[in-house]
């Protein structure tokens, strides 16, 4: 074989191996799928609607919601917990008053994305943001929309969370 | 650095990170997911090996983009010593699974995830009966890039992974960092070099949504979560570079390793005046051989060896020893064992200046002419490169034998090809020279990784 053919099959060889892969399987190349990765998404006209009267509802209205609902403090200890947000998480409404949201209920809140937003809200007195989330629930993980909203009158913090 | 065994490290390590763990947190395109929440999908793959009734060394075929799913079922693999053949290439081939002998595979048959990163079984689904006997120390088996060569399915163990992951530790993402990810995870620098040293020590993990494949959305994700962390190829960074924000971005990130291809020309530029490093390596080495230091690059250098052992052999090529060296290659439907101890050849001429390598070219670009007269193309190659400044880069080749083409890559507009320097480096060989092709961009020849393709040109 002369170099030519050398170069000539070299070349070939590559452009197959490019193109088709070793193993004689058939080239199915992924496709490029551009996605937006939304980590603040537009704020949903569900829950935007609860955050105007949560801060005025009683405890029966919030335990009849479909929407987990948590309110606590500024520094995370819970204050009231709804009944569908026990039956989200397995946890009873009584164990939980008084511990920690971000450091002894829902550990797994407690990075930058979610305690950071929280904290960064409290102390700028503007907290209201929504972002999506996969909480384990019934021991499986679950897509989740949260939203962390301060009611400005009331100076009470809410955090609510919508199974997707 | 664990004294466990390596057979028990996976789950010590896993177990302690992601266990009721808030960090790392993964931001993917299709979900937001905290490590505690990861490893519980984790452990649903680790049920549903188990109900299938998976040993230690039955393959598996991980076939899908990345995802929350194809995470958890790596991660669920390396728990259940399960070799696991990243064959992202092949997704919907439907004899990938025969391809790699294996049971099941995720993007194959009917078995997926959601994307929280459960599985989700369809009705149609089987388990595969394998043919073969199980691997039991082959734990990954990942394709080489082909540029190199021909392109060869790399069987990786627990030893050679862990003996990069801990060589590299210090030197990569580490705690508290924001990793922005634009890497391919399906290629063993994206996987060992950067996927798993971030899960194992960083604060978050960001999936960019284009895959690095746009430059635009990798400054825009960085931006927005403040990436701290970002390993990438030459030729991300040079197109991340000519945009009007991505030399800030490329300099304000606290680390990452750039690495698949050697960067030259006016990356070598960007990247010294950033804190990235030069990373160098093969699949082949699992694909750790040698780090620069931050912000330490010239042209084509390489950095020193980390975690194996390097000499030059015959014609400046480089030879590597070590744990990270593959046990193996996947072939013919089995795995074929390798001596551990072997110097592997890694094609590439180097040469080395108190320990720091600096890379030339690769040994087989050299070629013979139909009269039987060798010509030292790297040679050539690297004169051309440092005997006339204005050329960044330079490939010659011959099309039929006899004749020499030669492609000029010029630094900036205005440069007419010197004609006297040429002969003067190429001697008698002038005079087969029939064509002379002057560049300006050579981003339209270079591979994907960023080096040139060369045979491509040649092709064209």
């Amino acid at each position: 074989m002369t170099t030519a053919e050398l170069l000539r099959k070299r070349i070939a060889d590559r452009r197959a191996q490019t193109d088709a892969p070793s193993l004689n399987l058939p080239p199915v190349l992924s496709p490029v799928t551009p996605l937006v990765i939304p980590p603040v998404l537009p704020l949903s006209n569900h829950l935007s609607d609860l955050c105007c009267s949560i801060a005025s509802m009683s405890p029966d209205q919030l335990d009849a919601l479909d929407v987990g609902v948590i309110q606590c403090t500024d520094s995370g200890k819970i204050l009231f917990y709804n009944k569908a947000q026990a039956e989200f998480a397995k946890r009873s409404p009584e164990d939980v008053q008084g511990q920690n949201f971000f450091t002894e209920v829902a550990i797994c809140c407690s990075n930058p994305l979610f305690y950071g937003a929280f904290k960064r809200g409290i102390s700028t007195e503007d907290l209201d943001i929504e972002f999506n989330y996969a909480f384990t629930f019934r021991v499986k993980p679950t897509l989740v929309r949260v939203r962390l909203y301060r009611d400005a009158s009331t100076r009470t913090n809410w955090i609510l969370i919508k199974p997707l | 650095m664990s004294v466990l065994s390596v057979d028990t490290r996976w789950r010590s390590d896993l177990y302690q990170r992601l266990r009721g763990q808030a960090d790392p947190l993964f931001v993917l395109p299709d979900c937001t997911i905290p490590a505690a929440s990861l490893w519980v999908s984790v452990r649903l793959w680790v049920d549903l090996f188990r109900r299938s009734g998976l040993q230690p060394g039955d393959r598996v075929v991980l076939a899908t983009e990345p995802s929350v799913g194809s995470l958890a079922f790596l991660l669920a693999g390396l728990w259940e010593q399960l070799t696991i053949a990243i064959a992202l290439p092949y997704r919907g081939v439907p004899d990938v699974l025969e391809a790699f002998d294996a049971r099941l595979g995720l993007g194959c048959g009917g078995l997926d995830a959601d994307a929280p990163g459960c599985p989700v079984v369809s009705q149609q689904w089987a388990l595969r009966k394998a043919i073969g006997p199980c691997t039991p120390e082959a734990r990954l088996i990942t394709r080489t890039s082909g540029t190199g060569g021909s392109p060869t399915w790399v069987v990786l163990s627990d030893d050679n992974i862990w003996s990069v992951i801990d060589s590299h530790r210090e030197h990569v993402a580490q705690q508290g960092d924001i990793v922005l990810s634009i890497l391919p995870w399906h290629h063993s620098f994206g996987l060992i070099i950067d996927l798993l040293p971030a899960l194992f020590n960083a604060g978050m993990i960001i999936r960019e949504a284009s895959g690095g494949r746009d430059p635009r959305s990798i400054i825009a994700c960085a931006n927005h979560w403040g990436a701290t962390y970002c390993s990438m190829v030459p030729l991300q960074a040079q197109r991340i570079a000519e945009l009007p924000e991505g030399l800030d971005f490329i300099r304000s990130l606290r680390g990452g390793v750039v690495g698949g291809a050697p960067a030259v020309g006016s990356t070598v530029d960007v990247l010294s005046s950033s804190r990235l490093r030069v990373g160098y390596g093969q699949t082949e080495a699992s694909p750790g051989i040698c780090l620069g230091r931050p912000g330490e690059w010239t042209a084509g250098f390489i950095g020193r060896p980390v975690g194996c052992t390097v000499r030059i052999g015959d014609e400046g090529r480089l030879l590597v020893q070590g744990p990270n060296v593959c046990m193996g290659v996947w072939a013919n439907e089995r795995v074929w064992r390798l001596n551990q101890n072997r110097w592997l050849d890694t094609g590439d001429v180097v040469e080395s200046h108190r320990g720091a390598l600096t890379y030339i070219g690769r040994a087989d670009n050299n070629f013979k002419l139909g009269n039987g007269r060798m010509v030292d193309a790297i040679g050539i190659e690297r004169d051309l490169r440092s005997e006339i400044p204005a050329v960044e880069d330079a490939i010659i080749y011959s099309p039929d034998g006899e004749t020499l083409h030669l492609c000029l890559v010029f630094k900036s507009a205005g440069v007419e090809p010197d004609i006297h320097a040429i002969r003067r480096v190429l001697g008698s060989l002038a005079d087969r020279v029939t064509h002379v092709t002057a560049r300006l961009d050579s981003s339209s020849i270079r591979t994907s990784k960023g080096s040139l393709d060369r045979l491509g040109l040649a092709a064209a």
